[in-house]
């Protein structure tokens, strides 16, 4: 019997030599040790023997499966580190194949812009509201202190739709819903599309403003220097300087149009020595008008201008987002040509 | 409003550097739109006079002139023949420059020597058409430099003036508000008039009619001008600050309107008949020439001034070709007059008939400078074109004239708006600096009487502003009030549709914005979602012929967009687009929200080595269905899509319900529809109604949490005619489920061999559960044949084994 394991050990050891490939290997094992394997019956057969040969042919039996089991190990680990080690060498793609285009969707630089503008105001503590764009003439212009035969009206040049309803010129209107709506202390921004009939090839007949009113007991034109500082720094950066202008507006006194320092030259006017040419060489770029709510519009909406003051302002969204991104056309936003809105 | 810096000058002191000015006058509100620098090149050219004209010897087209300068006699060969000895001309000396590039210089001309050149108007770029040389007037002194007789050499500002500063409409207004800003005086020159008799009172009679309207008006007369051109400076000056000259009388009308901001018109006392000036209402309709030649319709409530017998003018507006200053024009009827505005207004609207003098009164003009501006260009006609001033002046005033009233200004209530500190004194020095009176107690309110041509300060708040402006908004210490307000508006309605785009962006679809105009047509053919009501909205004044209604639907807008981007040789077009979309019903608008989509061109985009693929419904409805499942929306629906939209293909389209509520459409464009606008292949669009998506998206999502035992699959094929839908089986499934069936999904479609013509096989997943155990293949097994049995119960299925 131990002679017989011997000779099987020798063979077994041959045939593995002969292996040269995990099938070979697989052949030789399943001859070996499967269920009608050579030495699964050597095995198998351990029980028939005589009790005082059984613990040393049993052990010997054991040695071998064991000598067996760690060469096929050896040799499979062998074949695969080679394998590794060809495919290492052989192996080559061509990286400079242009990659894989995920189907990925892209912003539009407009409402990307909204959407920032709407997070920082928020972020100060603004509710945002929204309007009707076909409104009636009172909200759009009585109740904001711009009379029919107002001269300001000329500032808006008006889309009518019939039965004394236009296209909102402004977002302005909404201060006078969500007044004639709620009571004080208000903090309220209202976004959205506007309309004015602009010959003009470079307007747009819709664009898109962001209105933004305080109204409270104590609310005053440096509570407005102080909060538009917040949101154009917020907007344009750290640095940004701003500069509020005295200007007009029906709705709004005292009124002022805030200049941001130029986001190109930084104020100081000129771009490696030739004079900057997106604030024409002034230093500063104009964004903004505001003031503090006129005291009409409060009576207009039944608020004693006595008891609560406010200050509003209104921002438009196609010319900071001109500003932030350097787009020099208007058109180009309602465009919708995918070569620009894959640019952001 | 243009002005230039020389003519400002003669009202107050510019102590300012240019460039410190225009920042002042900035910062007060009176934006610098514009500076440009007049500083004539020819600037060596001098007024010189002719001695003698005679032929040059030897050319039959030149003349040789002895000319006079200051300096001594010159010779001068010259083309031109309108002149005579004794005239005053512009002599251009050797080394002088001139616009057109040219350098005069000492020349021999056929012979004769030429020591400069004569200039004609149009060489030296200046007003006037005449042919051959200038003529200067006779006291054009001589050796003076041209361009300082004419005021030539100016800087010309152009500012942005607000709707409520008519008053800075004027040389004079800026003058003022200069002064203020820099502490310069005012200088005012008072004009002298050299008057006759018969006085003005007999020659013109006077009546205001509608007092309401015109609160003053006053007139003169100027017998035995001579109309002419205007003497050179004064055309000079006019042309810097964008006007034409005409006239003598004209021109003096325009610049005194420049000078003083009090229009004024000149009529041709010879023909206002009966030489009566009757200020009323047209009273009926009648057509009117205006001295521009047009016809215009004028309305029974239209301001006019009426001679005798019928209008001959427009008041405040334009003068009537009948009554306007000719060649042979001998007696001037000036007029100076104070319109309301919105009397003005409403008329130059309708008749969209703006005019510098509309302009001015629309703004409010000062009705204390009627007679001041009368008396300026009086002198000015006749200084210009001589005549005989008649005595005094007609001045009709409404009884009631407006008068500047008293407005209380407390000073708390200033630093409470303003958020300052400001002391009594700090209010009223900017106060008096505007000409404004100031009385009163500082610590209860003062009493400030604005300057009558500050027609815009009524009320405290005026004044308020007013200090703010003059006392620098920069000197207003920026706070950061603590916003308490509550309230989060919008939010719930904003955010889902926002995450919803967010969702759709990332499945591949750029964003867009589209405009919400659109035309007829579009309407017509995308009438928009099933459930939008009434008609399209009608623009009736709209911007173009292709945009003259408001969009029912999205799709068109991204269908322009598709083409746009497919013209530029786009191979995938995925958009998303959401916005207002309107509707008339009856009286009342309607405005409804949508999201729409569009998705055509090959998916993905094509790589090396694979072969691009059409985008297919599954594209677009996977997308979608991603969306709506970030928005935790159910029970959705899929089903084909009935007559709800007659642009989609009847086959390969569905109407998407939430809870059953119809919420939206997609599928392929019609080929109809592709076709009238020029696309082929499949356009796969779809929009929602976005006001019930959201009311149907949870307010809150509740995490479930996660199984602690496996769950067991089960796959089941079945055969159907190939006109079933998967949804069917799948609906009947999940009715006849039994308990621990925790999920049913489609995941295969097959149809050919071994499957019969005219059927199909659809592959089903279920996966079984139990909360509490893993489930046994036995336990499992029972249910799946429970399941299988119950459905072949149901439905004309055969199940594949």
């Amino acid at each position: 019997m131990r002679a017989t394991l011997e000779a099987l050990g020798a063979e077994i050891d041959r045939a593995l030599d002969d292996c040269r490939s995990d099938d070979d290997l697989e052949r030789v094992r399943i001859g070996i040790l499967g269920r009608k394997g050579r030495l699964t019956e050597v095995m198998r057969g351990v029980g028939a023997l005589p009790a005082e040969e059984r613990p040393a042919i049993g052990e010997l039996a054991n040695v071998l499966k064991r000598h067996v089991d760690t060469r096929i190990q050896a040799l499979r680990d062998h074949w695969a580190a080679e394998r590794r080690r060809q495919e290492l060498e052989t192996a080559r793609i061509d990286v400079t194949l242009p990659g894989r285009a995920w189907p990925v969707g892209h912003s539009h630089p407009l409402v990307t812009t909204m959407e920032e503008a709407i997070a920082v105001l928020v972020g100060l503590g603004f509710a945002v509201y929204e309007g009707p764009h076909i409104e009636d003439e009172y909200h759009n212009f009585e109740a904001l202190n711009i009379p029919a035969d107002h001269p300001a009206r000329d500032m808006h040049d008006t889309f009518f739709v019939g039965d004394g309803h236009i296209l909102r010129t402004h977002t302005s209107p909404v201060q006078i819903r969500v007044m004639e709506d709620q009571e004080p202390p208000l903090a309220v921004i209202a976004p959205g599309a506007v309309f004015r009939h602009d010959d003009d090839v470079t307007h747009a007949p819709m664009f898109h403003q962001i209105e933004g009113f305080l109204v409270d007991t104590h609310v005053t034109f440096g509570d407005l220097k102080g909060v538009l500082a917040l949101f154009c720094q917020r907007m344009f950066g750290d640095d940004t300087r701003l500069r509020f202008r005295p200007s007009f507006f029906p709705f709004t006194e005292p009124s002022a149009e805030i200049d941001i320092s130029c986001v190109i030259c930084g104020g100081t006017r000129e771009v490696d020595g030739a004079p900057c040419r997106v604030c024409k060489a002034t230093g500063w770029l104009e964004i903004l008008g505001a003031g503090m709510i006129h005291p009409a519009v409060f009576r207009a909406v039944g608020y004693d201008p006595e008891a609560v003051t406010g200050f509003a302002f209104g921002v438009g969204v196609e010319r900071v987002a001109m500003l932030k991104y350097g787009i020099n056309d208007i058109r180009l936003f309602f465009q919708n040509d995918l070569r620009f809105l894959r640019q952001l | 409003m243009k002005l230039t810096l020389n003519w400002l000058r003669e009202f107050v002191e510019l102590v300012l550097p240019l460039d410190e000015l225009c920042e002042a006058l900035v910062m007060a509100g009176l934006e610098v739109e514009s500076v440009e620098e007049h500083h004539p090149i020819w600037a060596p050219v001098e007024i010189a006079e002719i001695v003698s004209v005679a032929q040059h010897p030897n050319a039959d087209r030149l003349r040789l002139c002895q000319v006079r300068r200051a300096e001594g006699p010159v010779a001068i060969v010259c083309g031109a023949s309108n002149m005579q000895a004794g005239d005053r001309v512009a002599l251009a000396p050797p080394d002088t420059a001139l616009p057109d590039g040219r350098r005069i210089t000492r020349a021999t001309i056929r012979g004769q020597v030429s020591e400069g050149m004569l200039c004609a108007a149009r060489e030296l770029e200046l007003p006037g058409d005449e042919e051959g040389i200038m003529i200067l007037p006779a006291d054009a002194p001589l050796g003076a430099r041209l361009v300082d007789y004419l005021g030539a050499d100016d800087t010309v500002l152009e500012l942005g003036v607000t709707p409520n500063r008519g008053d800075c409409l004027s040389i004079l207004g800026v003058a003022r508000e200069v002064a203020a800003l820099t502490g310069a005086r005012l200088q005012l020159h008072e004009p002298r008039l050299d008057e006759h008799d018969p006085p003005t009172s007999d020659a013109v009679k006077v009546a205001v009619e509608a007092p309401d309207l015109c609160p003053r008006y006053a007139a003169r007369v100027v017998r035995d001008v001579r109309i002419g051109p205007s003497p050179p400076w004064m055309r000079t000056r006019l042309t810097l600050v964008g006007l034409r000259p005409i006239n003598n009388v004209v021109d003096v009308t325009n610049y005194v309107m420049i000078e003083r901001g009090q229009p004024l018109h000149a009529f041709d006392l010879a023909h206002v008949a009966d030489a009566r000036i009757i200020v009323r209402r047209a009273g009926s309709r009648q057509e009117f020439t205006t001295l521009d030649g047009v016809e215009r319709m004028l309305l029974p409530d239209d301001l006019v001034i009426a001679d005798g017998r019928a209008p001959v003018a427009l008041a405040g507006i334009m003068g009537g070709a009948n009554s306007e200053i000719r060649d042979d024009t001998a007696a001037v009827l000036l007029e100076s007059a104070c319109f309301t505005p919105t009397g003005i207004r409403r008329t130059a609207r309708r008749l969209a008939l703006t005019s510098d003098s509309s302009y001015r009164f629309e703004r409010g003009v000062d009705p204390t400078t009627t007679a001041a501006a009368l008396a300026r260009a009086t002198e000015l006609i006749a200084q210009t074109a001589g005549g005989t001033i008649a005595r005094g002046l007609v001045d009709r005033r409404a009884p009631r004239a407006p008068r500047p009233a008293t407005i209380r200004l407390r000073p708390a209530r200033l630093n409470a708006v303003l958020g300052t500190t400001l002391t009594a004194a700090e209010i009223e020095r900017p106060l008096r600096a505007l000409g404004a009176t100031v009385a009163g107690s500082a610590k209860t309110a003062l009493r400030v009487v604005p300057p009558p041509y500050r027609t815009d300060l009524a009320s405290e708040i005026d004044l308020v502003e007013e200090v703010a402006r003059l006392s620098g908004y920069d000197a207003i210490p920026a706070t950061t009030p603590a916003i308490i307000a509550g309230g989060t508006g919008l939010a719930t309605v904003r955010e889902p549709g926002s995450r919803l785009r967010q969702s759709l962006q990332a499945s591949g679809f750029s964003e867009t914005v589209l405009t919400a105009m659109g035309s007829a047509e579009d309407n017509r053919r995308y009438p928009g979602l099933p459930d939008l009501p009434g008609d399209p909205v009608v623009l009736r004044n709209p911007p173009s012929t292709d945009a003259t209604e408001l969009r029912r639907s999205l799709i068109p807008g991204l269908l322009r967009a598709l083409d746009d981007n497919r013209r530029q040789g786009e191979p995938l077009v995925a958009l998303v687009a959401s916005g207002r979309v309107y509707a008339r019903v009856d009286e009342r608008f309607h405005e409804g929200r949508a999201l729409g989509l569009v998705l055509a061109g090959t998916w993905p985009a094509p790589v090396i080595g694979e072969p691009p693929r059409p985008a297919a419904f599954a594209d677009l409805k996977g997308a979608l269905q991603l969306g709506f499942d970030r928005l935790a929306l159910k029970p959705v629906r899929w089903e084909p899509i009935e007559s709800e939209a007659p642009y989609l293909h009847p086959g390969k389209s569905a109407r998407i319900t939430i809870g059953g509520v119809l919420c939206g459409v997609a599928g392929a464009l019609h080929p109809d529809a592709a076709l009238e606008c020029g696309l082929d292949g499949d356009v796969w669009v779809a929009e929602l109604d976005m006001v019930r998506v959201v009311q149907y998206c949870p307010r809150r999502v509740v995490f479930q949490p996660l199984p602690r035992f496996p769950a067991v699959l089960r796959d089941l094929a079945v055969v159907v005619g190939s006109d079933f839908q998967a949804q069917q089986v799948l609906d009947t499934m999940r009715e006849v489920a039994p308990p621990l069936v925790e999920d049913v999904q489609v995941f295969d479609q097959y149809t050919g061999a071994p499957i019969p013509d005219g059927k199909k096989s659809l592959a089903y997943s279920i996966a079984y559960r139990a909360p509490d155990r893993t489930l046994t293949d036995d336990e499992v097994n029972a249910l799946h044949e429970q399941l299988v049995a119950r459905l072949i119960e149901r439905l004309p299925v055969e199940v594949r084994r």
